[in-house]
């Protein structure tokens, strides 16, 4: 290549408030396919810079070079620096800080019971990306209810329940095919639509929108059956696996459905089998309720409720439990490996492969 | 606080970075200096009675560079939300590693012709 020359000065306006950041070629593709970017920051915590659904924590790097930048592709034979560049960051994948979601919502409940907060409101205070703050909102079910997110309690959500399925035999409604407007409009003195797109969402049934606006829903008879479970210990916190099959038979709607099919894996994450299976024949099995999504908001907490139900485990009983405390973003792949690691800061197997709590657990 | 960082549509403008071991003294106005391109990577640049060597080097990282979009309108300065735009991606850089040497009278006479 034959030697060149160029001249090279400084622009006619020569910035000074460059920030430069390091970052990953897959961090420079989703930039150039349109991913937006915010930083966010306050005075008592290091800023983030946080794209759609990732968090990343941003670390000052010392540089005592000079450094400018110039464009080499404007003019092959000058180059104009533009900006003197002093400020260098790298970025370091992180979790968002998102247990401030529900003390925020808290706090704002009681500065106004007439201000509720909302999206906007935790999207701003919140050092995280709008897809964890979403996640951290399902989490505490909070929903946003015409503008403001309120939080609806697991009791709500199960006396929804107590009152769906009779709205659906009531009215001639199919499982298979349910209009949200129109179950909104028979459960208007209980719930809002809002809540009752949550509650559906959050059993697992499947939507389709309709052009008017409408969504409906398809709930399988299994998913309605769990549903009913939590309904039947409303009436008692221990029932036994018979009380329970009979409580779901005499409620669900389905004309197909048989109670007798169930198998008790259906109550896992929802109540806690009191004696081990080997012991019990099936339908004296006595259950108690515990169910996963109202479990406190700590996992030590929620491990001192379950041992003190019973002394041992099986790891297919504790999964649901634990599967609550998994950090955002854990990808199926690590799933396990996640879970495992949670459940052997607070328990020991057993030879028998069962799980017991340890004497003096390292709670993290 | 938030600051919302502007996006961009399609591809990143390619900067380069011009990169000195210490200080420039100086006004930082005009002209700086010529710089040679020589095969292989070399680059050999004149600034003043200074001679220095240096090379392209590709960065094991990309680095983002992002800048103010503050308004010469001081009310709209004052009033506006703060925010950043990106300003391009550099993947290479010409750097000057070692001590300036001083600049001989035939490279002198090289930058003059510039």
């Amino acid at each position: 290549m034959a030697e060149q020359t160029v001249s090279v000065v400084f622009a006619p306006v020569l910035s000074s408030s460059s920030k430069v950041i390091e970052v990953t070629n897959d961090f420079v593709k989703a930039i150039e396919a349109g991913e937006k970017l915010v930083l966010k920051g306050t005075a008592t915590e290091e800023a983030v810079l946080c794209m759609s659904n990732k968090t990343f924590a941003l670390k000052r790097v010392e540089q005592s070079n000079a450094v400018f930048l110039f464009n080499a592709q404007q003019d092959a034979q000058r180059y104009a620096m533009h900006s003197e560049v002093k400020d260098f960051f790298e970025i370091i994948p992180t979790v968002g800080k998102t247990k401030s979601v529900e003390s925020l919502l808290l706090q704002k409940a009681l500065e106004s019971a007439s201000y509720a907060a909302t999206v906007a409101y935790l999207q701003e205070n919140v050092m995280a990306s709008d897809a964890e703050i979403d996640e951290a909102l399902r989490r505490c079910r909070a929903v946003d209810d015409d503008g403001r997110l309120v939080t609806i309690s697991f009791t709500q959500v199960v006396e929804t329940f107590e009152v769906l399925f009779p709205a659906v035999l009531r009215h001639d409604l199919s499982l298979a095919a349910l209009s949200e407007a129109t179950l909104a409009t028979h459960l208007a003195d209980r719930t809002t639509r809002a809540m009752l797109h949550f509650i559906l969402r959050e059993i697992g049934a499947s939507s389709v929108g309709t052009e008017d606006g409408d969504v409906v829903w398809t709930i399988t008879d299994e998913q309605a059956a769990l549903c009913l479970a939590h309904v039947a210990f409303l009436r008692a916190t221990t029932l036994s696996w018979e009380d329970i099959q009979q409580e779901i038979a005499a409620r669900h709607p389905s004309a197909t459905f048989s109670a007798a099919a169930l198998s008790q894996s259906l109550l896992q994450g929802v109540a806690v089998a009191l004696s081990s299976a080997a012991s019990a024949t099936a339908s004296l099995q006595m259950f108690r309720y515990y169910p996963a999504s109202a479990t406190p908001t700590e996992l030590s907490r929620c491990m001192q409720d379950l041992f003190a139900m019973k002394k041992e485990y099986t790891a297919a009983e504790l999964d649901p439990y634990l599967a609550r405390y998994l950090p955002y973003g854990t990808s199926e792949a690590q799933r396990t490996t996640k879970m495992t690691e949670l459940l052997l800061q607070v328990a020991r197997r057993l030879d028998s492969g069962l799980y017991r709590l340890v004497e003096s657990p390292t709670w993290k | 606080m938030i600051v919302q960082v502007g996006g961009t549509n399609g591809g990143l403008p390619e900067l380069c970075i011009l990169e000195f071991q210490g200080e420039l003294i100086g006004e930082k106005v005009g002209m700086l200096g010529s710089l040679t391109l020589k095969a292989g990577e070399k680059v050999e640049m004149i600034i003043g009675n200074h001679f220095l060597e240096g090379s392209f080097q590709n960065l094991k990282s990309p680095l983002l560079v992002l800048d103010s979009n503050d308004s010469t309108d001081d009310i709209a300065a004052s009033t506006a939300a703060p925010s950043l735009s990106i300003q391009g991606v550099v993947r290479r850089k010409i750097i000057f590693k070692t001590r300036p040497k001083p600049a001989g009278k035939r490279t002198r006479e090289q930058a003059d012709l510039l």
